[in-house]
């Protein structure tokens, strides 16, 4: 038995053996080891040129080009292999910044710009000192690029961030954080020094120079970080502050962070997504304690708004990987309102990775408006990200009255809002046919201005619109088609024999041209013969003029004859006479020799502050 | 042969298998075991060459590149990851690195930066530089394998930096393989990235019917618009006419980007051909289109000419836009003369598009030139044509210098501020400071108070909501109060129904009253939440 059991393990060794002899990796020269466990620290040798075919290259360069180092780095810069040419070039600049760097400076600012940043490292990791006292000594163009090394400063040689950022230009956008993460590096290693550094700054860097200590201070105790920054004098620079000392307290403490939330102003850019001080706080939070800053926001109705929730939108798509269901349900509990938005988010960007996990989940809930809302944010995501797997996946949808909303939500998002007409024809194309229709009636709704480049192909395909729907379709081509050629737009429609059709077509062609060219339309439209087609075209000429053209407006309104469309034209030109001037208003409306009727619904339609709702300055 | 010996045959080779698969394991790198990991399981302690690594920090001058180098020069693809960690954060030397190691195996490289980039950057033994590593590949794999990159970004199962990782693939393959870059965006419905587009002329130029052939087949969003204008740029070179006839082939928006190029660059050097060429064509919305390149071309020559005659051959927004065009490169060169091109033409809207034109070209020549052009524009006579100007350089000047447009809307020319200007500075101030930003409007003037005021209060409720319902409680009873109280159960009625409830029920009854009855069009079942909050006890 023993021997059988022997026989059985030498094989199996020999496997093994021979497996690892066939896979085992070539040794490089210097053979890595783990990283738990650290090798005795020997100084690695240099191989010689018989050993290296690189050594051997560089030194014949070396050779061949002696002192001249401005032949020698046009020689390696000719170096067609891409991986000796930035090899050679790094070691050559290394060199150059030991032996001379104020000539390798010289040189690269004027020959090969691109590679200053490489030299100003090199130079700062031998000598910080002399190395920044270079840098400010090399004129515009060095000091130009010298903002994209604050942070290699900020490590090597933080006394001089105050200097170099008094020398060099502020930044040229307000994306640009260089100072401020400058700072926190700073701050990082010596919080004191830092802030007594960034007090001293006078200039529009000192709020970010601020920020910066504030945040990396607050990371190690948010405290003082956070009495510090209370003390500063009322401003600016005090509020970004307060905001930054919460964002970095959050990193490790996030339930006192939150707490402090009232202590800074909300901040946050207009441009910039979830930039506020409470999404800032939130994702760092949700980083760090996902339950304990959910928990805090359920305890904490109405303290954050729907952007500042956005902070959770990183986390939350993590999460919904790690664990979707548990993420899901956060939803169906209902305590956190605005939380479908961030989810919409999510899956607008990273969240969307977890698709079908979310989808799956999603299957096995009971039918309600929050599944369906929840799906149709999906749904859409889908259709902005993978247009044809959308396609396929509505087309798969039975045909359910939850399921009709969902297909509507989703045929739109596939053009975003006519945003995305240009894939209209290839999603025509391949859209099954259950879609097709759908698909075409939002391209006449949503693309109506971007569909007139081939008119006669989208003529075609009102043919294909419901009877009960193609006037409303033909209409929004109708006027698409007269923002760019009113008088072909008008030929087509007028050759139109559907008369309540045509009527409306024509009549948003006067709307779209009187916008265009006010004088080109009147005129046309004044060549209409008298009845319902004249009226229409009137009134959309009496809307679109009634803003920047009101007395013109009026005087159209005035010639309107069917009673309701004179009404309703009158009311709106009347509203743009008010919006102008309330003293010509009534002066126009006096002498109009209106009805008595007339004028009195007029007036009394008329409720003040209407004109400014309607034509906000 | 007995049993027993058979058994021992059989579990001997199942021995020999095993072994040869604990082999196989065991000589798998802990990175490519990160990259076979699924991103939920913990990752192998990855491997740093600590000696490397030391020397990297202590050593100087040339001979720290030389023994990186010469390491590299010895590695495998397996030993790659080492290395780079050991070059840490030098981005140089994690660029020279990730060059040679996607020259030895491009699709370990993309396995390894897979199983990278599924797991948080900062995660212990992560690879320092991630971007600069997919950069460097990319750049290397498109120029050796264009197919085989694409492939491999084309199979992937989507994971978050897929959508980046296609970007940076199609940046290159348009520096080297412009067509393959063209399938790739349409094939990976790529419509939001713009890559650098000066190596399509030359692809084009060598056929430049296939060029825009494949551009139409494959036109998905703005670059391949964009590569038809650099086609018909091409094309214009060697034969406008042909180039003009396929572009009338084409769907609208293709022909709308490709033929104008096309006639512009035949214009430039011979006028007189494009313009008969282009009077001639019957389909106006093609001439249209042409008409745009035509008088481009025509306007830098001779604008008179051009303008004359875009007013007698165009019409609505062809004409409009082809005298903003003319106007626009007359006034690049002399604001003078565009003046008095504007000065001569009949009031209306192509005229105001002309105005907004010079008025663009001077406000962007320098904020010292800012004042003038505003004068310039304030002394236009039509309130319409000045809005429309103001509003081609609104989102840029509010976006570059947010503090000018807030000294602007109070300045001598505030009157020329439209409301969507107002909104954006009160926008703008709330998000710095709401409050502030209250006080700050009550000094705007007294008929944009209260746009301002809503705009700052409907900022707060996104960041802050409990805070903009203090402010507006605290008011005192008047038509500022009525607004924010309207504006705030609006808000918080629509996204929270039990945040408006607990809201109203703090107002007096007679402002309870008020908003519900203005809440009458609301989902019956909303607005039922919405009286149930109401009558919950207060919250401890």
């Amino acid at each position: 038995m023993l021997s059988r059991v022997l026989v059985v393990a030498a094989f199996g060794a020999a496997g093994y053996f021979a497996a690892s002899a066939f896979n085992t990796p070539s040794v490089a020269v210097y053979a890595p080891r783990t990283a738990d466990a650290p090798s005795p620290a020997v100084e690695l040798k240099l191989p010689t040129a018989t050993e290296s075919a690189f050594i051997d290259e560089w030194e014949q360069l070396r050779a061949t080009h002696g002192d001249d180092n401005a032949a020698l780095y046009a020689a390696i810069k000719d170096t067609k292999d891409a991986f000796r040419r930035r090899a050679f070039r790094s070691a050559f600049i290394a060199e150059w910044s030991m032996t001379n760097p104020q000539a390798a400076l010289a040189y690269l600012l004027e020959k090969d710009p691109g590679n200053f940043g490489q030299l100003a490292r090199e130079w700062l990791r031998r000598d910080p000192q002399g190395a920044v006292t270079g840098l400010l000594a090399g004129g515009d163009k060095a000091r130009e690029r010298l903002r994209g090394l604050l942070k290699d400063i900020a490590k090597v040689a933080p006394s001089r961030l105050v200097e170099v950022l008094g020398l060099i230009k502020p930044p040229g956008n307000r994306w640009d954080r260089s100072a401020d993460n400058a700072f926190a590096i700073f701050a990082a290693k010596d919080p004191a020094a830092a802030r007594a550094a960034a007090e001293s700054i006078t200039g529009e860097q000192r709020g970010q120079a601020l920020a910066g200590v504030a945040r990396a201070w607050a990371e190690k105790d948010g405290v003082a970080a956070l009495a510090w920054a209370q003390a500063m004098p009322a401003g600016e620079a005090r509020d970004e502050a307060l905001r930054a000392v919460l964002a970095g307290w959050a990193k490790t403490d996030p339930s006192a962070a939150l707490g402090k939330l009232d202590l800074a102003p909300p901040g946050g850019d207009d441009m910039q997504h979830a930039s506020d001080a409470g999404a800032q706080v939130l994702r760092e939070a949700a980083k760090k304690d996902w339950d304990g800053t959910i928990a805090w926001l359920r305890d904490h109705p109405g303290k954050l708004g729907r952007a500042s929730l956005d902070g959770l939108q990183s986390e939350m798509s993590r999460r919904l990987g790690v664990d979707t269901p548990g993420t899901m349900r956060l939803f169906t509990t209902g305590v956190l309102p605005g939380l479908e938005q961030v989810f919409g988010n999510a899956v607008l960007n990273e969240g969307y990775l977890h698709r079908d996990a979310i989808l799956n989940w999603l299957d096995g809930q009971p039918p309600g408006d929050l599944t369906s809302s929840l799906r149709g944010s999906l749904v859409s995501a889908m259709a902005w990200k993978e247009p044809e797997v959308a396609l396929a996946f509505l087309d798969k949808l039975p045909d359910t009255p939850e399921n009709a909303a969902l297909i509507e939500r989703g045929v739109m998002s596939l053009i975003n809002g006519g945003s995305r007409m240009d894939q209209f024809e290839d999603l025509l194309e391949k859209a099954p046919s259950k879609l097709r229709l759908r698909l075409l009636e939002t391209g006449f709704s949503y693309g109506a201005r971007n569909v007139t480049g081939d008119p006669s192909r989208w003529i075609a395909r009102l043919n294909e619109i419901p009877v009960e729907r193609r006037a409303g379709a033909t209409s929004q081509f109708a006027s698409g088609w007269a923002g760019t050629d009113p008088e072909a737009a008008v030929q087509w429609a007028s050759s139109l024999s559907d008369a309540a059709g045509r009527d409306r077509a024509l009549s948003s062609i006067a709307g779209t041209w009187a916008i265009n060219d006010p004088r080109e339309a009147a005129r046309w439209v004044d060549t209409l013969p008298a009845g319902a087609g004249r009226d229409d075209a009137s009134q959309s000429l009496v809307n679109a003029l009634a803003k920047s053209e009101p007395e013109a407006s009026w005087t159209w309104a005035m010639s309107v004859q069917s009673p309701e469309t004179r009404r309703a034209s009158l009311h709106m030109a009347y509203l743009g006479l008010r919006r102008k001037d309330p003293a010509i208003a009534e002066q126009m409306l006096q002498s109009a020799n209106l009805p008595a009727d007339e004028l009195k619904t007029l007036r009394e339609n008329y409720k003040p502050g209407m004109e400014n709702e309607l034509f906000p300055r | 042969m007995n049993r027993a010996a058979l058994n021992t045959i059989a579990a001997s080779a199942l021995a020999l298998v095993a072994g040869v698969a604990a082999g196989s394991l065991r000589s798998i790198s802990p990175d490519r075991k990160r990259a076979s990991s699924s991103g939920k399981d913990a990752p192998e302690t990855p491997q740093t060459n600590e000696p490397m690594a030391r020397a990297m920090k202590t050593e100087m001058g040339a001979k720290r590149w030389l023994l990186l180098v010469s390491a590299a020069e010895k590695a495998t693809a397996r030993d790659m990851p080492g290395l780079i960690r050991a070059a840490g954060n030098d981005s140089a030397a994690v660029r020279m690195l990730a060059g040679h190691w996607a020259v030895l195996d491009p699709k370990d490289m993309f396995a390894s930066l897979y199983a990278e980039l599924l797991v948080p950057e900062d995660s212990p033994g992560a690879l320092p530089q991630r971007w600069t590593l997919c950069d460097t590949l990319f750049e290397e794999w498109a120029k050796s394998d264009p197919a085989g990159v694409v492939e491999a970004l084309t199979d992937i199962q989507n994971f978050s930096a897929r959508e980046t990782m296609r970007h940076s693939v199609v940046r290159e393959l348009m520096k080297g393989d412009v067509e393959t870059g063209i399938r790739a965006m349409s094939d990976w419905t790529i419509t939001n990235y713009l890559p650098d587009m000066k190596n399509v002329a030359a692809w084009a130029a060598r056929d430049p019917r296939h060029a825009a052939e494949v551009a139409a087949k494959y036109s998905r969003g703005y670059a391949a618009q964009e590569a038809l204008k650099h086609i018909g740029k091409a094309w214009a070179a060697s034969d406008p006419e042909g180039g003009l006839r396929f572009a009338s082939t084409l769907p609208g928006p293709s022909r709308s980007a490709l033929a104008p190029e096309i006639l512009r660059g035949w214009a430039e050097r011979d006028l007189a051909s494009a313009a008969r060429f282009t009077a001639a064509q019957t389909d106006t919305t093609f001439r249209n289109a042409l008409a745009q390149g035509l008088v481009g071309a025509w306007g830098k020559k001779d604008p008179a000419g051009a303008l004359a005659w875009s007013q007698e051959n165009l019409s609505g927004t062809a004409r409009n836009d082809a005298v903003g065009g003319i106007v626009q490169a007359v006034a690049e060169k002399n604001l003078v003369t565009a003046g008095e091109l504007i000065a001569g033409m009949d009031a209306g809207p192509t005229q105001d598009r002309a105005a907004a034109s010079l008025f663009e070209v001077w406000f962007k020549k320098g904020a010292d030139q800012r004042d003038a052009a505003l004068e310039w524009l304030a002394a236009l006579p039509d309130k319409e044509a000045r809005r429309a100007a103001l509003e081609r350089v609104q989102w840029d000047w509010v976006w570059s210098d947010p503090a000018g447009v807030r000294d602007f809307v109070t300045g001598p020319h505030r009157d020329l501020a439209s409301s969507g200007m107002i909104q954006q500075v009160a926008r703008q101030q709330a998000g710095k400071n709401p409050e502030a930003a209250m006080e700050w409007a009550g000094k705007l003037p007294a008929e944009r108070v209260s746009e301002a005021r809503e705009q700052i209060l409907q900022t707060w409720l996104q960041v802050r909501p409990e805070g903009a319902t203090n402010y507006a409680r605290n008011l005192p009873a008047g038509d500022d109060r009525d607004r924010a109280v309207r504006t705030i159960a609006t808000h918080l009625g629509w996204g929270s129904p039990e945040q408006a409830g607990a809201f109203l029920k703090t107002l007096p009854d007679a402002e309870q009253k008020a908003v519900m009855e203005s809440f009458a069009n609301m989902d019956p079942k909303h607005r039922s939440k919405i009286e149930a909050a109401m009558k919950q006890p207060p919250a401890k």
